[in-house]
């Protein structure tokens, strides 16, 4: 299979700190994908990186064999990458419908002349932005919470509708920040199943970040664990759990 | 309608038009302008010059002045809306003074500040109140669109909007365009109603007024705006006959919200039923709190009332007269040769009597009514359960 995502030598500093050193690794298409490490690992900055909200110091990121390194982030977005936020951002005074048809909205437009007159490809084109902004509702388990405003939701399911969001996308790669943070076992596993059954329902390639060790094994096909901005180790999930790097990265070394 | 009252009603409706443009920007885009009497100055420079040098029909060079505010705007917001944060809103401080300079010593095109008379007075009422519903249309209809879903999502989270394919500093100029050619418009139609045009009129005052208007509407609420437009205009012409201490009473009012509704009259919610049962019965919990505040709804439903039961010496004077006598007698300062009939005064103190009478007597039946009202909303909550 060939590889969705590819980074190569992407190394990234902020002043004198150096987020990201050295970061090399690729998903395979299809594939889902674990990015783990202790707090403070730099996983966040790889997302901002691959999608634009930072430049990259060195290094190359490719999509689909193509250098996305300069690219603005709703470039990235036309490429077909959508993603979700660790601390949640939300456009929580909107209701819960109105978010995902913000999202939704992007592959159906109209005229600004329509907008105005609400003539022409409007009404047509409202439909379908709605329809297909419920029928994720649906998927996620929050379409009958579709009026109510988004910041109001518990913090499970505000996680459920950036995921429902950033799917209104229609993305190929989806990159996932901590889905499942603050999130109890029983939410825990429902997301998992929510998380398998977009992947093979939209035929995408998963990127996540997770603490969650257990929903990492479930459902990755690989993992790569990062400390410090650089990897330390790369694989199988049953490859990184007993991997003795990864252990003193979490479990600090022995005296 | 006496003349009076038209042009109070024009006057209104070219506020609510400029007010309009700054909501958009302001409200749902999210960023602060302190220069968009500048825009309107624009707009009323370009339709008067347009139609006395170039003898361009008032129409055409409404639309025109529109334009003109729109493209400069555009110009204007391409360098400094490129950047999130408050770069516009300090760049805005300037521009309008500096749009105003230019104007005000630019002798050979605008006749500098002695300003720009002798422009046909195309601004009836009529004319202004068509544009003002074609415009509101349109920007409901923007509001309720894709740009408008755009425009909020680039103010609320400009990152995730951005993540969501939105080319955020692109949204911001439009935004800063379309709200140019609401300013520009009303700037035109403001020439056509005053026929006399000057840079002063277009001060940094007037920005801040727009500003202050969007803010006390409730900032994202385009309906709180076209509200707040009427009221502060309301406020300022009803009480012209005490000129020095008006807008010691629009201070006042803008405290008032500050202090009672700090999110502004409408939030960032629109006037539709569900936003009306809501502030209803918020209305009611607040009025619950404060006899005071009855005792102002009685006084607003009385004022009306007290008019209609009036004694017969001052039946004789209309009322908008009456509504304009009432603040000069509350304040105790009379307008020596205010175009009032003679006999008023006798009438109007026993009409305020009147008044304080019925709102006493409504303060009664309010609390009644909305204790029933909250009985009903006990009894629907029980069925539901909570």
């Amino acid at each position: 299979m060939s590889s969705h995502l590819e980074l190569k030598r992407v190394n990234k500093s902020f002043g004198g700190i150096q987020a990201v050193r050295d970061m090399s690794f690729s998903i395979p298409k299809g594939e889902i994908a674990g990015l783990i490490g202790p707090n403070g690992a730099g996983k966040t900055t790889i997302f901002n990186l691959i999608t634009g909200v930072y430049d990259v110091t060195s290094g190359d990121i490719e999509y689909e064999g193509r250098n996305i390194n300069r690219l603005k982030t709703y470039q990235v977005v036309a490429l077909g990458v959508a993603r979700t936020f660790q601390n949640l951002r939300l456009f929580a005074a909107s209701s819960v419908l109105e978010n995902v048809m913000t999202a939704a909205q992007y592959h159906h437009k109209y005229s600004f002349f329509e907008a105005v007159s609400h003539l022409g490809r409007w009404s047509k084109t409202e439909r379908i932005i709605r329809d297909e902004s419920m029928e994720l509702l649906h998927r996620v388990g929050l379409a009958d919470r579709a009026d109510q405003s988004a910041g109001t939701l518990p913090y499970g399911l505000q996680r459920r509708l950036e995921i429902a969001r950033a799917l209104s996308l229609k993305p190929d790669l989806l990159l996932l920040d901590e889905p499942a943070a603050g999130m109890n076992a029983e939410e825990v596993a429902t997301l998992n199943d929510l998380i398998v059954k977009i992947h093979e329902d939209f035929k995408l390639t998963i990127l996540l970040i997770e603490h969650h060790m257990d929903m990492i094994m479930q459902i990755c096909h690989r993992v790569v664990c990062m400390n410090f901005g650089a990897m330390i180790a790369s694989g199988s999930p049953e490859d990184i759990q007993d991997h003795p790097e990864v252990l003193k990265a979490y479990l600090g070394e022995e005296e | 309608m006496g003349d009076y009252a038209a042009g109070i009603v024009t006057l209104l409706a070219v506020n609510c038009i400029a007010a309009m443009g700054v909501s958009l920007f302001t409200g749902f885009t999210g960023i602060f302008t302190l220069g968009h009497a500048g825009y309107m100055a624009i707009g009323a420079y370009t339709s008067a010059i347009l139609i006395i040098k170039c003898g361009v029909p008032w129409f055409l060079a409404i639309i025109a002045g529109g334009f003109v505010a729109m493209f400069f705007a555009y110009l204007i917001g391409l360098p400094t809306l490129k950047l999130v944060g408050d770069y516009y809103t300090i760049a805005s401080l300037g521009l309008g003074e500096a749009i105003r300079l230019v104007i005000e010593n630019w002798n050979s095109v605008t006749r500098g500040a002695r300003g720009y008379p002798g422009i046909p007075r195309y601004t009836t009422m009529p004319v202004a109140v068509v544009f003002l519903v074609l415009l509101a249309i349109g920007m409901f209809f923007i509001i309720n669109s894709n740009y408008g879903r755009a425009f909020k999502a680039c103010r609320d989270d400009y990152v995730a909007a951005s993540l969501l394919g939105f080319h955020t500093s692109r949204y911001r100029v439009l935004s800063l365009a379309i709200s140019g050619f609401y300013c520009g418009v009303s700037g035109a139609l403001l020439a056509g109603f005053m026929s006399f045009i000057q840079p002063v009129m277009f001060d940094m005052a007037k920005s801040t007024e727009l500003v202050s208007i969007v803010v006390f509407g409730g900032l994202g609420s385009m309906s709180g705006c076209l509200i707040g437009t009427a009221i502060l205009t309301l406020v300022i012409e009803l009480f012209r006959s005490i000129s020095q201490y008006r807008m010691l009473i629009y201070g006042l009012v803008l405290v008032m919200v500050m202090v009672i509704r700090p999110e502004g009259i409408m939030g960032a919610n629109e006037l539709n039923s569900k936003t009306v049962r809501h502030m209803l019965s918020r209305a009611k919990v607040v009025a619950r709190d404060t006899v005071a505040r009855f005792a102002l709804i009685g006084f607003i439903i009385g004022l009306p009332l007290s008019y209609c039961f009036q004694p017969s010496p001052v039946s004789a004077i209309s009322l908008t007269e009456y509504l304009r006598y009432i603040p000069s007698l509350l304040f105790g300062s009379i307008k020596s040769g205010a175009p009032l009939h003679s006999s008023v005064a006798p009438g109007a103190a026993s009409a305020v009597l009147i008044v304080c009478a019925i709102s006493a007597f409504l303060t009664g039946i309010a609390g009644y009514i909305i204790k029933q009202l909250k009985k009903i909303d006990d009894t629907h909550a029980a069925q539901r359960g909570m």
